[in-house]
């Protein structure tokens, strides 16, 4: 028998750990490396390389190099958040066939899921060749506020790689479980995790060893990305005032000064200013290379950063108040996530909690180690032992009514698993098909939320409108993952149903994907 | 002699899911109908740390996995009614009539009667409802100011809620009330 791991898949670095000896160890490449980029990068033919090599290669050749793909993982092509991640990065987003975000590169055109399979088979291969032992399972980490469909297609993407995934867990929920309480006191924690991409805040309720998230929200678009990204405009227009060149159409350069801030970044967590030199980022009006020389400063910094470490207290303000608390009534606040190193970070949260973060954990590794735990549950039996997990599903799910209202039918913040029921009347006589859109979102109105599809309800019986009356049971599994079944409350027969419009790939797509997958040797 | 424990946790899902029909929501949680709402959190925690079907995930079997989620959703049903006042008070009802089980109509009248005195819900707009929400918690913390400040954020999404002005009227006055204390003290004090 294989063993089993967690993998925190983020949207800049992903990590594998496994339990061992009771204990959630990281596992390290060869190279002793724990840590790996989400890189995807395609070269010439057929070859693909991941994590570190992968992102060797986006200086060289950033058109080819695929980054925070997780930012557009069960998206549609037409929203802002895929056009900020356009504006954001060298390779090119295209539309798919169900009008969900792609990835094109070298003309071809991948499915979302496609390229996390590669970092979660990455991972696997990491596992492997530190254990001995062969993967059987997985449980792995999304960000809290994940909808539906980015859910959905995080499981295809294990299936695509052939990785038998477990669960699909939340990231605060993993770290709290990470970081254990097992000292049997009741307590509320929060756990505030800002990761490369997304912001999520959970609220938990501990006792001894049940973990009951009782709220919980997020920004899915905030992140240390968006921190790298202020600190480079900076350094562009710093650039352009002191040298006359302005890069900011200029992809190369901009990548490398994309760079040389996040190395400040990171510098600036031991230091109070760094040195930023970039030598040969363009060339003058003459011809002469020009780079950039400046000094930053952890104040400098702090003053761009601020608004956006502003907008997750928002966030946290949300999930306090949903749990019914203040942020006083919290016992810990827990950290979690690279951009938490950050002194700027830390000391804001402090304030906000008006309490010390703990984080004695790696905040870089803590998730994953949670996952493991997560997977050393579901698979070792244990009578008395083994944490429970309770989590909350992040958004209301709901159906579209007259007047494009949404009519909310399972709450934010709802246990999971759950299911509702609703049931709906035909319209007109004769009528043979019921067609449903079902939404996630917090908004009153269907069109300000994400549509996770349209149902189509077919082979009614005929009859009278108003007689045929069909019960749709929308269920939430453990996994966070929405199912729907339909069934005629006079026949209790069930009723065909067919999901369009969902930005999904479909079972057959994924198997097609799988299998070409492993054409290439994986 | 000990019983398996895998065996005694097949059985007791088994004998539940058989049973599921018949069971209303407080003997499923095994608590008394009169029981506090502290009772019903307790024991919602202890069945779920007996029958979450993460627990069963080992026992190897889809079909006891699938029996483990049917009861587990149920005991969660259960909580999600029992803990909320107005449903149970509707629920109760049903029970009385003879119904185990909460249904649609029961809910949305539960919900009526929710919004008909609780001003957590009188927010209808989103975006209004996080500054309402702050406003509450400020009102119970005696933080006028900041209610005040917030009930107004609220009343700027929907000018013409009737809850958010009656409470902003309440928090005005009791914030003038405490500027009058605050300012007549000091004063009084010095001047003697």
């Amino acid at each position: 028998m294989g063993i089993s791991v967690g993998i925190d898949l983020g949207t800049s670095n992903s990590v594998v750990a496994t339990v061992r000896d009771g204990v959630a160890v990281v596992l390290a490449d060869p190279e002793g490396r724990r840590i790996h980029p989400s890189y995807v990068a395609f070269g010439y033919g057929h070859s693909v390389v991941v994590g570190h090599r992968a992102r060797q290669q986006l200086s060289y050749a950033p058109e080819n190099t695929v980054f925070s793909a997780k930012r557009l993982i069960g998206r549609r092509y037409r929203s802002d958040e895929v056009d900020r991640v356009r504006r954001m990065v060298s390779w090119g987003v295209a539309e798919g066939p169900h009008g969900e975000a792609r990835v094109r590169v070298q003309g071809k055109v991948y499915a979302i899921p496609e390229i996390s399979a590669h970092v979660l088979s990455h991972m696997k291969k990491v596992a492997e060749s530190a254990t001995g032992e062969t993967v059987d399972g997985a449980v792995i980490t999304v960000p809290a506020y994940f909808n539906d469909q980015q859910r959905q297609a995080t499981r295809d993407a294990a299936t695509i790689a052939g990785l038998n995934c477990l669960r699909i867990i939340n990231e605060p929920t993993a770290a709290a479980l990470a970081y254990g309480f097992n000292q049997s006191k009741r307590q509320h924690i929060a756990v505030y995790d800002l990761g490369g991409g997304t912001f999520d805040i959970s609220v938990l309720r501990i006792d001894d060893d049940l973990f009951e998230v009782i709220s919980t929200s997020g920004d899915t678009f905030l992140g240390g990305d968006d921190f790298d990204t202020v600190i480079a405009d900076h350094l562009i227009a710093q650039m352009a005032e002191t040298t006359g060149v302005d890069v900011s159409g200029n992809h190369a350069a901009r990548t490398k000064l994309r760079e040389a801030a996040e190395r400040a970044k990171c510098a600036l967590t031991d230091n109070e200013a760094v040195e930023v030199k970039v030598p040969g980022l363009a060339r003058d009006a003459q011809g002469n290379p020009v780079g950039l020389t400046t000094r930053l400063t952890r104040a400098t910094v702090s003053r761009y950063v601020m608004p956006l470490i502003q907008r997750t207290f928002q966030v946290c303000d949300d999930a306090i108040s949903a749990a019914g608390l203040s942020p006083a009534q919290i016992d810990s606040v827990l950290l979690v996530g690279g951009m938490t190193r950050f002194p700027m970070v830390r000391e804001a949260v402090g304030h906000y909690f008006n309490k010390v973060a703990v984080a004695h954990l790696n905040p870089d590794e803590v998730v994953a180690q949670g996952a493991a735990i997560q997977a050393f549950n579901l698979t070792s039996f244990s009578d008395v032992s083994g944490a429970v997990l309770l989590d909350v599903t992040p958004q209301t799910l709901g159906v579209r009514t007259v007047g494009g209202f949404v009519e909310a039918l399972i709450p934010r913040n709802t246990p999971i698993p759950t299911e509702a029921t609703k049931t709906f009347h035909t319209a007109h006589d004769f009528q043979k098909t019921v067609r449903i859109q079902v939404f996630q979102g917090e908004s009153r109105m269907a069109q300000d939320n994400e549509m996770l599809g349209e149902f189509v309800l077919d082979g009614l019986r005929p009859a009278p409108r108003g007689e045929v009356k069909v019960r749709i049971t929308f269920a939430i599994n453990a996994d966070g993952i929405v199912k729907v079944h339909a069934e005629d409350v006079g026949t209790g027969k069930a009723v065909g149903l067919t999901i369009e419009a969902s930005s999904n790939m479909s079972a057959d797509e994924v198997k097609a994907v799988q299998t070409q997958f492993d054409d290439l040797g994986f | 002699m000990a019983v398996d424990p895998r065996l005694r946790m097949r059985i007791e899902v088994e004998a539940l899911h058989e049973l599921l029909a018949e069971l209303d929501y407080y003997r499923l949680l095994q608590v008394e109908r009169a029981c506090s709402p502290d009772d019903i959190g307790n024991a919602f925690r202890r069945e779920s740390r007996r029958l979450h079907p993460d627990r069963m995930s080992t026992l190897g079997d889809g079909g006891l996995a699938a029996k483990a989620n049917d009861v587990y959703r149920l005991v969660n049903e259960g909580y999600r009614v029992l803990k909320d006042p107005e449903q149970r008070a509707r629920y109760d009802q049903l029970l009385a009539a003879g119904s185990n089980r909460m249904n649609d109509e029961a809910k949305d009248a539960a919900k009526a009667d929710k919004k008909a005195d609780d001003p957590e819900t009188a927010a209808t707009h989103p975006k209004s409802e996080r500054y309402w929400k702050m406003a509450l918690r400020d009102l119970k913390e005696k933080s006028y100011k900041a209610a005040v400040m917030n009930i107004k954020f609220a009343l700027t999404f929907e000018p013409t809620n009737e809850t958010f002005k009656e409470h902003l009227k309440v928090a005005e006055e009791a914030l003038a009330e405490a500027d009058k204390k605050k300012e007549k003290n000091p004063y009084k004090l010095r001047i003697m």
